[in-house]
């Protein structure tokens, strides 16, 4: 067996991922590899296992079997690489906290955490607010950087997140359902900039619903209905015949696969 | 020492109103009042006084955090559960042998069972598909009855000093030694302390916690370190407002602070001074009329204070919602006077 070195290897790869919920399957037998620098999508039906995908990768959920590695290791010695965007319905948009403070959470070293902010004054600190206020602006929040996020809309309030992402500096994306809530013309510009993001060597993974933009904006898609449908190039994966089978009346239907 | 209740509040309160009784009742007790609420009303109140207040501070900013994290009513439920734990020690205690009431074994007994009620409320919620909602509930409710028969098995012990016992369910500031007040204090600054030390990561973790999660902070860990701070607070509060009220004194200043501010350190400072405010209020009152227990006042002081912010508050009081939704809808009006009806010759207005 040759060791090859970790930057060889996927940022994301599955083996053989399987997860329950309280003895109910919701992803069943998931082997995948994302390619390095490209854009996948992972489409599919509600509970087809889109997000449980993303958080049994993470280790947020115990997988029944399988195991996920980014770059050959597990998720523990690759977090500082990797950049999550949950859900908006996981939030509490009334939380008491400014865009610029959210987007500061992503700049944030381990240290930082227990620091109070009045400890670590200085151009550390500086430093950093400097980096966020900087991402808020790229995604033309600048503005809004000392708004409670309670007060911004919802598109807004997905950008928010999304310039979070990227005050993180990291070499690979997962995002569950960034565009959501978010106009065209929007979802335009964050398009533009992942794509930038890709073009510079980060991978981006999104869970995604539309399957118009899915074809026409991603480069590869992972098509789930508890198990893979299919992957590969987007425009291959969701073929018709595809999307017809995944979404079938009765295929998603978790308890038919164990 | 045994038999003579040390330098209790209630007699320093009694002497202070009878000292003052020369006048005219409404204005003496408002006089007292007015000497305690100033600190002057001797060195022993004013210990449990500034303990009290410290209290407060530490309610309102750990309460904040529970708030945030949605698990106010967490608060709720460990205060049900210290009654068993406090009328089990309490037993254990006397079957001991011992006669005099030990305050730090009771509140061990409180946290001991306040700690098994949370963990089967995350039990419950992890393993069954209860909502977390239905497992505080059941869990409050029915610890509490498990402690209101424990404590009907203390009636049958002899010679006990049990008359503090009911105490504590209510609070009283009157039967309170020194050595409760300072031990009241250190507990309610120690958990301050820890707050404030864990304010970002505890931001972090209450507003988004797979986010927190995916950055490897140990959202399970904080989860127990918040619950265990809630506990201190509850420990603290057991004999100044009593094991129910105590749940009160957490929620009602974070809910408070919460109409008045948009950003977590503001209102965690607000929470903190509405909940000195009510302790000093309620436990200086308490003070002055013998009869009157600390911990009810507190409570109704902190209540009042919120159901003022809950109509005055800006942006989020229900004064400025209704003033807001009066300015809208005669703009609304206005618009739709104006289309129908043809406009007036010349057009512009």
């Amino acid at each position: 067996m040759i060791l090859r070195s970790s930057e060889d290897r996927a940022p994301l790869a599955l083996r053989s991922l399987s997860v329950a919920y309280r003895g109910v399957p919701a992803l069943w037998d998931v082997s995948w590899e994302a390619r390095a620098g490209s854009m996948t999508a992972i489409v599919g039906p509600n509970g087809a296992g889109k997000s449980t995908l993303l958080n049994a990768a993470m280790g947020a959920l115990r997988p029944l079997a399988g195991e996920a590695f980014f770059w050959g290791q597990p998720f523990a010695e690759a977090r500082s690489r990797v950049a999550y965007v949950p859900q908006r319905e996981s939030v509490d948009w009334d939380f008491p906290v400014t865009a610029l403070e959210v987007v500061e959470m992503g700049s944030a070293r381990r240290l930082d955490w227990l620091l109070p902010a009045w400890v670590r004054r200085g151009a550390a600190n500086r430093g950093h607010r400097r980096e966020a206020r900087g991402c808020l602006e790229e995604l033309g929040l600048g503005a809004f950087a000392d708004r409670p996020i309670g007060q911004l809309s919802g598109g807004q309030q997905q950008r928010v997140f999304l310039a979070r992402a990227l005050a993180q500096q990291a070499d690979l994306l997962l995002l569950d359902e960034p565009f959501a809530g978010v106009d065209s013309e929007t979802e335009d510009a964050l398009f533009q900039r992942l794509r930038r993001l890709c073009s510079e060597g980060t991978t981006v993974v999104a869970v995604h619903h539309d399957l118009e933009t899915a074809r026409s904006r991603f480069d590869d898609a992972v098509l789930l209905s508890g198990s893979v449908v299919a992957t590969g190039p987007a425009t291959e994966v969701l073929s018709e015949e595809n999307v017809r089978r995944a979404f079938a009346p009765g295929s998603r239907s978790p308890r038919q696969l164990a | 020492m045994l038999d003579v209740p040390t330098a209790s509040l209630a007699s320093l309160a009694s002497a202070s109103v009878s000292g003052a009784t020369a006048t005219p009742a409404e204005g003496g007790l408002l006089e007292a009042w007015a000497r305690v609420l100033s600190f002057q009303g001797g060195y022993n109140t004013n210990v449990v006084l500034f303990g009290t207040i410290l209290l407060g501070i530490s309610a309102g900013a750990v309460g904040s955090f529970a708030m945030l994290k949605g698990r106010a009513l967490v608060a709720d439920a460990i205060s049900h559960a210290s009654l068993v734990g406090v009328a089990l020690a309490f037993l254990l205690h006397s079957a001991l042998g011992q006669q005099e009431r030990s305050m730090p074994l009771l509140m061990l007994g409180a946290a001991a069972s306040g700690a098994c009620a949370v963990v089967a409320i995350e039990w419950i919620s992890k393993h069954t598909r209860l909502s977390p909602e239905t497992a505080v509930a059941t869990v409050s409710s029915s610890s509490f009855g498990a402690g209101i028969v424990a404590l009907s098995a203390t009636r049958r012990v002899d010679g006990a000093d049990r008359a503090g016992l009911d105490e504590l369910i209510f609070g009283s500031t009157a039967s309170m030694t020194r050595a409760d007040a300072l031990l009241m204090a250190v507990l309610a600054a120690a958990a301050l302390g820890a707050t404030l030390a864990l304010y970002r990561i505890l931001t972090a973790v209450a507003f988004n916690e797979r986010f927190a999660r995916s950055k490897g902070l140990p959202v399970r860990l904080l989860d127990a370190i918040l619950a265990a701070l809630v506990g201190a607070v509850a420990m603290a509060g057991l004999q100044a407002v009593g094991m129910l009220l105590v749940a009160a004194l957490l929620v009602a200043p974070a809910a408070t602070a919460r109409l008045w501010t948009t950003r977590v350190a503001p209102m965690v400072l607000v929470a903190a001074a509405a909940g000195a405010g009510a302790a000093w209020v309620g436990a200086s009152f308490s003070a002055v009329t013998p009869g009157a227990p600390a911990g009810p006042l507190i409570i109704v002081s902190a209540a009042s204070t919120f159901m003022l912010s809950l109509l005055i508050a800006p942006e989020r009081g229900l004064l400025s919602g209704w003033l807001r939704h009066r300015r809208i809808a005669a703009a609304a009006r206005r618009v739709a006077a104006s289309e129908g009806q043809p406009r007036p010759r010349g057009g512009a207005s």
